[in-house]
């Protein structure tokens, strides 16, 4: 060989001894291979399915109402309840290891300073633990009659705005000013901070009622409907063959089956819930993502390292979880967000049509306040529940984004 | 050196250069200071020779390229300097002027063919557009002159081929029909970065011969980025070596090549033949930016930055290194040393006949 | 050591199928790989050297069974590697490792290179963290690489520094063989050279077998002891590289290395004399010798004996009318500007400008006649006539017969120097290229 003689300089880390010629020599016949492949996560989700099933038994064999607290539990809640299991097996138990925890630290450390990915999680965090305590609580809202007037205190302003005051059919709690009838003006109290709507609901129950459907969409999205599509997509992508076409002429067929008019039958033959929402909207547009998850793992496989990690003798799940999955959810995490954005719209849209899918959600209270006279003198019945809608679904599309970045190493996408 | 005696006449023959720049620098804005990724770049093409910008990956001569054309697009890069192209400052133009340049004048030839053509438009397609952008009336038929200009580069069957699209034609057609699309518009200038280094060895032949013939053929002037030593040997007139955003070393492709003066261009040719590699050490920041890897570099080397020095004894030589062993009154032999460089064809015929 | 080779390869077979629809009713075949032999004792660098497309790497992931090869086989130090259970091959998965060309994608983005490492060890059971981590960073510093390079991300390093790091993890379950498929093609330069000299090292230090895969004969020269020349899934040609690579026998081989451009300016520039470069069709390769459509020495029939250029000018006239007769214009074009200016042309027939263009022969009468009536079909319009005249006339031995690996002595400098090697081509067949007279190489002899 030509290059062995005389190098013009030293290489940069010569070789000091002569026992470092040979790596450490391990006995491999003494070593038993382990190729664990999410041994905790699967016993903790047998684990919870099997109790999930014990305390849904338990519950029909009662005949109760609540769960636990005021909570009314309907098939949507039981959705949620399969969701909160797979999310925790597949999601938290994972976290608990060291790595897990390296990871989890690496991510808050990347968070720091993306002041606006922050924002969106803080206002998610804050939305989702609302609709916790009012689902969990069974919140209705409550009439109210401050003033003492016969019948509830209806159309009072928020603090610091005033209102029409309509004396034929409410009262004011507040300062009137104006003198011409027809020019009075009721201002606005810290009774109700946020006003009450035409039948005399404060609109902060409202809004914390409303917030339910945001809590559905989004667990059931990371727990049920995320995760059956990835499972769907890498597989295919991943094993390819029959199966995949199988598969994927499944979701063809799945996605050519319009989500509304499956609502609509199912709205006139099992009747209107979050349930059938979640299940026509939800559990049918999963193969958007199954595809993008399946393009992607296709490409994946072919990298160099997936190829690595076969020379070096790791299973097929193995590698699915450790260099597939993390991988491609710089596609999943945004369009999962996505997904949960466009459910909470769907509910919103379907509410302020009339289905009203999940009662006094901000869909329907939107509308309550628009489909009346004069709708723009009592803006806030309408206008509150649209921004804080707004709010919800802006904080889900850059949470997604931001999280995408966040979760990758290699930094912005920008 | 025979040929190194008709380059200094020719040049004194071809006195107007096509393209001079002048002390070009691009400099990219990071979060944590400034990175100099082209460093005064000095350079000239006249016409009808081809210059080439050898160096490694990273030593910033695609960038020279695109900031050369205009085509620094990140609003990270600073470029500045002076670049004059048939007498206009390419610099200061406006993008306007510079797409008419782009078009008409300074042709590109890009390393990956596959992408540089647009798969949903046939070929033809696409060097009829080259044409008509050039030319708002062409004579003959825009049609005729992309069949004639298939043919120039060699492809087989140009009056069939004109209607095929890019996924139907082999690695080595693409790149045969990308550089009929670079020609379209007859440039004075041809910038062909990488053009040949993903070919196939032999494909990569013929584009180097159909570009040697077109060179003699057409007259073209060419600007050719390479890392590849054996493609500068083929085709180059001029070389410029550069190390990490300078150029270290200039001069006739010959000479050079004969007489490897600059130490870092020493280590590229060892790179080729023998052993030599990059240490881990990151470039100078100050002095000549090869000191951190330099055998020979002694205290001055990192403190100021070498001049263009002439290399042979005869002042009026083209072959200059920066490198201040090449100053009046050092002792250069130390350097020169280790100046394998290539026996030229001339020399080992002389070996051999020596040996017998 | 014993005898036996550490990797022996033989008649490897990697076919796959062409599918269409939703039954996967198979339409066709492509023969990637299509009998391959070659050993690899241990200790060695083999060269596997071709363009791409020859099925270089398909051989090597059909080698580690990362492909299910579709015939032949592999055994590897005794052991037969197609039959292995299990158990085996998780075995031979720790003696058999493999670095890929690019440095980009050798590293999943999410880990540290330190984790990438330490993957094999996990995988293959070794239980303590502390002692993996030792390893680790004993294989990062081999490398040239400092220990906490192990906590950084690939994004971090620079390409040299990642193809040294997947040399890292190829090494760390200190294999006998390492499979490097374009190892340093992505690099240039000093890089290049660095990681090259690299793979040297640990190879002369750890006795590790090497196959080195590459289209690049410069590099095979300067790194590998044997090559192994390979042209659209077979191989033409193998023995030692300085043998094969300075005094080619096949004429594929003549026409690779001639293609590798000079370091000298002053040197007269070479170029392969292929008929073609057009590579056929994967999925329809040529019959007999798979070169033949390329070749610039295919064998004249027996009964046939025109000059080299002459039969050269039959073979293309046979070969642009099987393939790309064109259409009108490419013809007229073709006539007008045949390929010998020199020959003035006065009389403007069909006849005479189609011999002008070819360089057809008017010498020899067996051939003249079957020429003859050839070109009267063509030019009465019958390009099918034209086609089975020419194919019943001129048909060579090459595109008949496949080409078996013939032992070759070819002579060196002296008469001592001379060495043997398998070259798969009929020249060397006594039988076949008997009274032929422009052999490739003219220095050999078959044994």
């Amino acid at each position: 060989m030509t290059n062995a003689d005389g190098p013009p300089k030293a290489p940069p880390t010569p070789p000091t001894t002569e026992e470092k010629a040979a790596f450490e020599e391990i006995e491999w016949e003494h070593v038993s291979p382990a190729d664990r492949t999410g041994g905790p996560e699967r016993t903790v989700f047998a684990f919870g399915l099997v109790l999930l099933a014990a305390v849904y038994l338990y519950h029909r064999s009662t005949g109760e109402l609540y769960l636990v607290l005021s909570w009314a539990v309907g098939p949507e809640d039981w959705l949620l309840l399969l969701a909160v299991v797979v999310g925790v097996a597949f999601g938290l138990v994972p976290r608990v290891g060291k790595r897990g925890r390296r990871e989890v630290k690496r991510v808050a450390q990347r968070l720091r300073g993306r002041w606006l990915t922050l924002v969106s999680l803080g206002v998610l965090a804050g939305v989702l633990a609302i609709a916790l305590y009012a689902v969990l609580s069974g919140l209705q809202p409550r009439l109210t009659m401050e003033t003492g007037n016969p019948g509830p205190d209806r159309f009072q302003p928020p603090v610091g705005f005033d209102g029409p005051y309509m004396s034929t059919r409410t009262d004011c709690v507040g300062t009137v000013t104006g003198e011409a009838v027809g020019e009075r003006r009721c201002h606005g109290t810290w009774t109700y901070p946020l006003g009450t709507d035409r039948w005399g609901y404060k609109m902060t129950d409202l809004l914390i009622i409303g917030s339910r459907p945001v809590l559905y969409a989004t667990v059931v999205t990371i727990g049920v409907i995320v995760p059956l599509a990835t499972l769907v997509g890498v597989v295919a992508g991943y094993y390819g063959g029959l199966l995949d076409d199988l598969l994927m002429s499944y979701v063809d067929v799945q996605l050519s089956v319009p989500a509304i008019v499956l609502y609509l039958i199912a709205y006139l033959f099992v009747g209107n819930s979050m349930f059938v929402l979640l299940v026509a909207f939800g559990l049918l547009s999963w193969g958007g993502i199954a595809r993008i998850v399946r393009s992607e793992t296709l490409q994946r496989r072919e990298e160099g390292y997936v190829r690595s990690a076969r020379v070096i003798g790791a299973s097929n799940p193995y590698i699915l979880r450790r260099h597939v999955l993390p991988n491609i959810t710089n596609s999943i995490v945004p369009a999962t967000f996505h997904l949960i954005a466009v459910l909470v719209l769907t509910e919103a849209a379907l509410s302020f049509l009339g289905f009203h899918v999940s009662f006094q959600s901000w869909g329907m209270t939107i509308a309550e306040g628009l489909f009346r006279d004069h709708p723009l003198e009592v803006w806030w019945n309408s206008t509150t529940p649209a921004l804080v809608l707004m709010a919800t679904v802006a904080a889900f599309k850059l949470a997604g984004d931001g999280l995408r970045d966040v979760l990758d190493p290699r930094g912005d996408h920008e | 050196m025979t040929a190194s005696e008709t380059y200094s006449t020719l040049e004194v023959t071809m006195s107007k250069p096509l393209l001079t720049v002048e002390n070009l620098r691009a400099d990219i804005r990071m979060p944590d200071g400034v990175l100099s990724a082209v460093d005064g770049m000095d350079l000239t093409v006249t016409r009808g020779e081809t210059v080439c910008l050898v160096g490694e990956s990273g030593s910033g001569k695609s960038l020279t390229c695109d900031s050369i054309t205009g085509l620094v697009s990140s609003r990270k890069i600073d470029v500045s300097g002076s670049v004059r192209f048939d007498g206009e400052a390419l610099l200061e133009a406006d993008e306007a002027t510079l797409r008419t340049i782009r078009g008409n004048r300074i042709a590109y030839l890009f390393q990956n063919s596959h992408n540089a053509l647009d798969p949903v438009y046939s070929i033809g397609n696409q060097i009829v557009e080259a044409i008509t952008f050039h030319d708002d009336d062409p004579e003959p038929e825009p049609r005729e002159q992309a069949i004639e200009l298939l043919e120039t580069v060699g492809l087989s069957r140009p009056g069939e081929r004109v209607d095929s699209y890019p996924h139907e034609l082999s690695q080595g057609m693409r790149q045969r029909v990308a550089l009929a699309i670079a020609l379209a518009a007859d440039p004075d200038l041809l910038i062909a970065d990488e053009p040949t280094s993903a070919l196939d060895v032999t494909i990569q032949a013929r584009i180097l011969e159909l570009l040697e013939q077109l060179k003699r053929e057409r007259d073209l002037t060419v600007l050719l980025v390479t890392h590849d030593l054996r493609v500068v040997a083929r085709l180059a007139d001029r070389v410029v070596v550069m190390y990490a955003g300078q150029p270290v070393e200039r001069g006739p492709v010959d000479a050079v090549f004969e007489t490897p003066a600059h130490p870092y261009t020493q280590a590229l040719f060892d790179s080729f033949t023998g052993t030599t590699q990059k240490t881990h050490e990151q470039p100078a920041a100050t002095g000549c930016r090869f000191a951190s890897e330099c055998p020979h570099a002694v205290d001055d080397c990192r403190t100021e930055r070498p001049a263009f020095e002439a290399v042979g004894t005869d002042e009026t030589t083209s072959h200059q290194a920066a490198c201040i062993y090449y100053r009046d009154g050092r002792d250069r032999s130390k350097v020169l040393e280790r100046a394998t460089g290539v026996a030229t064809a001339a020399d080992s015929l002389l070996e051999v006949s020596d040996g017998e | 050591m014993s005898d036996e080779p550490l990797l022996s390869v033989t008649d490897l077979e990697k076919h796959y199928p062409i599918t269409e629809g939703l039954l996967r009713r198979q339409t066709g075949t492509v023969r990637a790989v299509d009998g391959v032999s070659f050993d690899v004792a241990r200790g060695e660098s083999v060269g596997l050297v071709g363009e791409s497309g020859c099925g270089k790497s398909t051989t090597a992931l059909s080698v580690l069974r990362l492909e299910e090869p579709t015939g032949g086989a592999v055994r590897f130090d005794g052991e037969d590697v197609l039959n292995y259970d299990d158990e085996e091959l998780r075995r031979f998965r720790r003696r058999a490792q493999l670095v890929l060309q690019d440095p980009d994608s050798a590293f999943n983005p999410r880990q540290t290179v330190g984790e990438a490492i330490e993957e094999p060890l996990r995988i293959h059971g070794l239980p303590n963290p502390e002692r993996r981590r030792h390893v680790v960073e004993d294989t990062i510093e081999h490398v040239g690489l400092p220990a906490d390079a192990a906590d950084g991300y690939p994004h971090e390093f620079s390409g040299g520094e990642r193809q040294r790091l997947a040399l890292a993890r190829a090494l760390v379950l200190n294999p006998d063989l390492l499979i490097a498929d374009e190892p340093v093609s992505a690099l240039d330069g000093r890089t290049k050279s660095g990681v090259l000299e690299l793979l040297a090292r640990v190879q002369s230090r750890f006795d590790v077998a090497i196959v080195l895969i590459s289209h690049d004969v410069d590099l095979v020269r300067r790194f590998c002891d044997r090559v192994a020349v390979m042209y659209l899934g077979r191989v033409v040609e193998r023995g030692a590289v300085e043998d094969v690579l300075t005094n080619p026998a096949h004429p594929y081989t003549q026409s690779l290395v001639e293609a590798v451009p000079s370091l000298d300016p002053t040197a007269v520039a070479s170029s392969p004399a292929l008929r073609t470069d057009e590579l056929p069709d994967a999925t329809d390769l040529p019959d007999g010798c798979r070169f033949h459509p390329r070749c610039p020495a295919v064998i004249q029939p027996e009964g046939i004996d025109l000059p080299h250029e002459e039969w050269l000018g039959v073979t293309a006239l046979r070969f642009r009318l099987a393939n790309e007769w064109g259409d009108e214009a490419d013809r007229r074009e073709l006539l007008e500007n045949g390929s010998t200016p020199s020959r003035e042309t006065t009389d403007p027939s069909f006849e005479t400008a189609l011999r002008n263009a070819f360089d057809l022969p008017e010498s020899d009468s067996t051939a003249e006649s079957t020429l003859e009536t050839a070109i009267n079909a063509l030019e009465s319009g019958s390009l099918e006539a034209a086609r089975r005249q020419l194919a019943d006339g001129f048909a060579s031995p090459c595109e008949e017969i496949s080409p078996a690996e013939l032992e070759v002595r070819v002579d060196g400098e002296s008469a001592t120097d001379a060495t043997t090697r398998l070259v798969a081509c009929h020249h060397y067949n006594d039988d076949i290229s008997s009274g032929e007279s422009s052999a490739p190489a003219e220095n050999h002899s078959s044994k």
